[in-house]
């Protein structure tokens, strides 16, 4: 992904009547109580364009696909339910791709939607705030932060992020980089 | 008709969890009765635990003290809020686990300085509990550390977590101050798997009152064992000087009051809420309340005021975070007998620096590489370090008019400061600064955090005689026969570690005072029941 930063949109944005319209600021509700498989792809698509653009997994989200399910899970079996959330991400997410193209519509979403903070009270505010920001969070608690630090200082070594749980099968690995007296701290302060 | 118990705790917290435990261990039979203000709060709820990752909100914080609720009177503003979880398993649901003994000269504060109090054990009577508090609490920690000498034989169960890489910057400032570097001792009770939810622990790895007495209500031998949520106890009741016979609670969902009687009664409501039940059981042959009548019940309140030192290295080439979001470096180089007259003070790293939220500026659109530059910019370290307070008579809780939102009377806390705690915190305060300064920081601040609830003991505190405390060397109140106080108000200092593992000890200590035969006969009357009202 460029590091070209996209400038922001108007906010609201023009041209996408569904993202702009207005709603309640609190979580929309839904006639549904379950999720549908196309559904749940657009949702499983956002994601996994989130570890493409910021490069927080070494290769693709697919490692990740096991926590995301069981987040999206409680988030849909568990009230408050996210159900309706999810439903308008899906109808916004649609919009953006037929008017802006795919690329140009996640890099817009990820680093230019113009979305303000506080209350979200458009469609396109509901996507940002209730599932791309939540989905951000579940990226880099379940994949650590080694895509932003250099491989010299990270390989073969944990990087995890609060929130992470280690698997059982792996539980004699280290949970953070420790402290090596030998290597020495000082040292490692400037880079030596 | 009324069920009689053997004993009737007071409060659900880890006090009153382990004396159930203990006393259920001896005879599963046991009848016992456990009241709590507060709701049952449901533990490792994968929803709750994502909706924390992701807000930081924990769904429990609507169990703590609300902002204005109580006041302070005095030269400081008392930290109430974010102290204290009144719900079943009481404030082990937020603790942080730190797992400290005391040492042998914080029960010879007063013989050693003139100031605060003597407690009327030593350290030697408490050793055996401390190992065993260590084991049910599943205690890591390195025994090689200097200040565990004292340890005659005792291993931790345990091995402690490893100094991270952004520890040590620290830990080498240290070395060249003569600061001995140790592991923070963690109540881990099961093996640990994740990093940084530990206020809301998704597996249930860190120790909490709350998950052993769902254990014990699930077991079930113990068919006499009922704990009663939303029922603050409003009053104790003598039938004479030195008998208890009744106490009373408030059934927050019907609003009737209810008495319960029973042949042992202990109060485990903490700091605050012993003291206060205390005060309002007035009767005729205890006009100022149990256990009051030479005025001491509330006094000699004290907690840990925080210092604190800051500093900021301009580059961080290895873009280190706090990646256990726990502590794990401290020393209790100053928390030694030379440092006593000052007021003692425990050192630790600020468990959350350095860090960069990297969630936040992925949500503000930064880019990889903006965000990789912020990480290895300017970071801002800080060493923490809690100061020993030494109680005064005149501090003191005291009961204001009106309930809080689970029928726990208001209170009001008068705080004043030591005459000359300007002149020893400063002092301090040196000793902690060329850590900061040694480690390459620049832009020092030092800071020094008014005491609040957290660690808040010394309001029933023990002695040995009625002149000199509220309780006996055993935690029972002075002139009753069967009343405890098992809680932090029972202790005469707070040192200048936290306070729940010597609380524990003193827990199963108390535990085998009453299984001792003294007082606290299982009630021969009591029927095979099993409830848990939430």
């Amino acid at each position: 992904m460029s590091e070209t930063v996209t400038p922001a949109i108007p906010y609201p944005p023009v041209g996408l009547p569904i993202a702009a319209s207005r709603v309640d600021a609190n979580l929309l509700d839904h006639e549904d109580d379950f999720l549908s498989a196309p559904a749940r792809g657009t949702l499983w698509e956002i994601f996994v364009e989130i570890g493409r653009a910021w490069g927080n997994v070494p290769r693709d989200s697919a490692g990740l696909r096991s926590t995301w399910l069981e987040f999206i899970e409680a988030k849909t079996k568990s009230p408050p339910s996210y159900i309706g959330e999810y439903a308008n991400a899906v109808s916004v997410m649609q919009e953006l791709i037929a008017v802006l193209g795919r690329e140009q519509a996640y890099h817009m979403l990820f680093f230019g939607s113009g979305v303000p903070d506080g209350p979200p009270v458009t469609r396109l505010a509901h996507l940002k705030k209730y599932v791309v920001d939540e989905f951000i969070v579940v990226q880099i608690t379940a994949s650590g932060f080694r895509g932003f630090v250099d491989s010299q200082f990270s390989s073969n070594r944990p990087l995890n992020y609060a929130g992470f749980i280690r698997g059982s099968r792996y539980n004699e690995q280290p949970m953070a980089r420790l402290y090596d007296p030998a290597a020495g701290a000082t040292h490692a302060r400037e880079g030596k | 008709m009324s069920r009689h118990y053997g004993y009737v705790l007071i409060g659900s917290g880890v006090a009153a969890v382990t004396l159930a435990r203990q006393l259920l261990g001896q005879d599963r039979s046991t009848s016992i009765l456990i009241l709590e203000a507060g709701p049952r709060v449901p533990r490792g709820v994968r929803r709750s635990w994502w909706d924390y990752v992701l807000t930081e909100r924990k769904p429990y914080d609507f169990c703590y003290d609300i902002p204005g609720e109580n006041s302070t009177t005095g030269d400081i503003k008392w930290g109430y809020e974010g102290a204290r979880v009144m719900a079943y398993g009481g404030s082990t649901g937020h603790w942080g686990a730190w797992a400290l003994r005391y040492k042998p000269e914080d029960f010879e504060l007063y013989t050693n300085t003139g100031e605060g109090a003597d407690w009327p054990i030593g350290y030697a009577d408490l050793d055996p509990y401390y190992q065993q508090a260590e084991d049910y609490m599943s205690v890591c920690g390195d025994t090689s550390e200097s200040w565990n000498a004292i340890r005659a034989h005792q291993p931790f169960p345990r091995p402690p977590f490893g100094w991270t890489e952004a520890d040590g910057l620290m830990v080498e400032s240290f070395a060249k101050h003569g600061i001995e570097p140790g592991f923070m001792p963690i109540a881990r009770y099961r093996k640990c798997m994740t990093t940084g939810t530990c206020k809301y622990c998704p597996i249930g790895s860190r120790y909490t009152a709350h998950d052993v007495l769902d254990e014990l209500l699930d077991d079930p031998r113990h068919v006499n064992l009922e704990v009663r949520c939303l029922a603050p106890v409003t009053r104790l009741v003598a039938d004479r000087k030195a008998h208890i016979a009744a106490a009373e609670y408030l059934d927050t969902r019907t609003g009737d009051t209810v008495s319960v009687t029973a042949d042992t009664f202990v109060v485990a409501g903490g700091t605050y809420e012993s003291p206060k039940l205390l005060m309002r059981s007035k009767s005729q042959f205890w006009p100022e309340g149990i256990g009051n009548d030479t005025d001491l019940v509330g006094r000699h309140i004290v907690s840990h005021s925080f210092l604190r030192v800051s500093g900021t290295i301009p580059v961080n080439r290895r873009r280190w975070v706090q990646e256990f979001d726990f502590p794990t470096l401290m020393s209790r180089t100053f928390d030694a007998p030379q440092y006593q007259e000052d007021g003692k003070i425990f050192i630790f790293k600020n468990r959350a620096l350095p860090n960069v939220d990297i969630a936040k500026l992925m949500k503000q659109g930064r880019t990889r590489d903006q965000i990789r530059a912020t990480l290895s910019g300017p970071m801002t370290f800080e060493l923490q370090a809690f100061y020993e307070e030494k109680g005064q008579h005149r501090n003191r809780l005291t009961e204001r008019p009106g309930t809080n939102r689970f029928g726990l009377p208001l209170m009001t806390m008068n705080y004043l400061r030591e005459p000359n705690f300007a002149e020893r915190t400063a002092r301090q305060l040196e000793l902690m600064k060329p850590v900061i300064q040694d480690m390459g920081c620049g832009d020092i601040k030092t800071f020094v955090d008014d005491p609040g609830g957290h660690h808040a003991s010394g309001t029933c505190r023990m002695g040995e005689t009625p002149e000199q405390g509220v309780t006996d060397k055993d935690m029972k109140v002075f002139g009753t026969d069967n009343l405890y106080v098992c809680s932090n108000a029972a202790f005469p200092t707070c040192a200048a570690v936290n306070p729940t593992l010597t609380l524990t000890a003193l827990t199963l200590r108390l535990a085998e005072h009453l299984l001792g035969g003294a007082v606290g006969q299982p009630a021969n009357e009591a029927q095979p029941i099993q409830v848990m009202t939430i």
